[in-house]
């Protein structure tokens, strides 16, 4: 597939993680909007973001109209709820056909629901859990 | 077959104690733990202490096919998931759930759930038929998509006199009954109205304005 160069991304949660990739993704040209219900949430995002943000209840399918998710390439659901992320993702997967959706989830527990409408889950727990064995295993075998 | 409640507060405690005093095995799923304290002490059902946005909390209620989930929680995005777990994971049958945003009535239908309750539509949908003209009764059926609606005919109804054929009433609406002089008629197109008749209409919600501006004359 040919790469795109432009996608319009949308974020929903803009704490750590969703200001964070909101500046990344802006800085590499994309047009990205940021969701959140709180508006202070935006002091987060730094210089490099460039792009638009609403405030509003994404589980408010309004805002997420708002946010033209008929349009988007790309939603992110970095909220740190798991079930508004999963209602996100659900609705951007189900109502609007978005093609690639991705979310963040604290408690693997539901991950099924998320793998059964095809959205690509990342799970903090895994990730530092995959980086512990690593580094655990680099140090004994240098201890060895 | 077993009625599981998940989530809520004083609408979970009434309902438990209504389906309980009609015969009905209740489960109750709470996550807050003095409140199903409280509740053991007050009613005789199971109550499971968890998130039932969890499917292991949601397995310890042993939920089968048949039974019913009612997801009553405040947050629409739990109710959801409550939902969605025992529609994919568990297999329910019968799962309903309250929404907040009357919107997310048809995104939830959209998502796979078929028995979605907005109070708030409930209640604004019932506010505006009563203010809205001289209705004396309204019956909604199959889940709001038909309404029989009843007025008394005044003096000054533009509909008096005129064969109900000729009164151009919207297709999905139907003069169902006349009741005049306590005797119930079942009209045809030629009946006519009458000052003082109790008229019967039976329409889908969409023409129910149109309806009653046909006959009474008023919004």
């Amino acid at each position: 597939m040919a790469k795109k160069s432009n996608l319009y991304i949308i974020i929903v949660g803009c704490g750590r993680l969703g200001s964070k990739i909101a500046g990344n993704l802006s800085n590499k040209g994309h047009s990205v909007v940021v969701v959140d219900k709180h508006e202070a949430s935006f002091e987060h995002l730094s210089q490099e973001f460039t792009g638009f943000s609403i405030v509003g209840n994404a589980t408010e399918i309004e805002s997420l109209k708002k946010a033209k998710i008929d349009k988007a390439d790309m939603v992110l659901a970095f909220t740190n709820n798991d079930n508004i992320n999963y209602m996100v993702s659900q609705v951007a997967k189900e109502v609007y056909q978005t093609p690639h959706v991705i979310a963040r989830i604290y408690n693997p527990d539901n991950v099924e629901l998320f793998k059964q409408i095809n959205v690509k889950v990342i799970i903090p727990m895994i990730l530092a859990e995959t980086f512990f064995n690593k580094t655990f295993e680099e140090i004994t075998e240098e201890e060895a | 077959m077993k009625i599981i409640l998940a989530g809520g507060r004083r609408i979970t405690y009434n309902l438990a104690k209504m389906l309980i005093s009609k015969g009905s095995n209740v489960v109750v799923i709470n996550k807050d733990k003095p409140y199903c304290e409280e509740l053991s002490r007050e009613i005789k059902a199971l109550i499971i202490n968890g998130d039932a946005s969890k499917i292991e909390i949601l397995q310890r209620a042993e939920i089968f096919e048949n039974d019913i989930i009612l997801a009553l929680t405040p947050q629409d995005e739990d109710n959801l998931i409550i939902s969605q777990l025992c529609i994919k994971v568990l297999n329910v049958k019968n799962v309903y759930t309250l929404v907040n945003d009357p919107e997310n009535v048809e995104v939830f239908n959209l998502l796979g759930i078929e028995n979605v309750i907005s109070m708030t539509e409930m209640l604004s949908g019932l506010i505006e038929q009563r203010v809205s003209s001289k209705l004396t009764n309204i019956m909604s059926f199959e889940k709001g998509k038909g309404l029989v609606i009843q007025l008394t005919v005044e003096e000054d109804f533009p509909a008096i006199g005129i064969a109900l054929k000729d009164l151009g009433l919207p297709k999905g609406s139907i003069v169902g009954a006349i009741t005049r002089d306590e005797e119930l008629i079942v009209p045809h197109g030629e009946s006519v109205l009458k000052p003082g008749d109790r008229v019967a209409i039976m329409c889908k919600p969409s023409v129910q304005t149109e309806t009653v501006k046909i006959i009474s004359g008023k919004d």
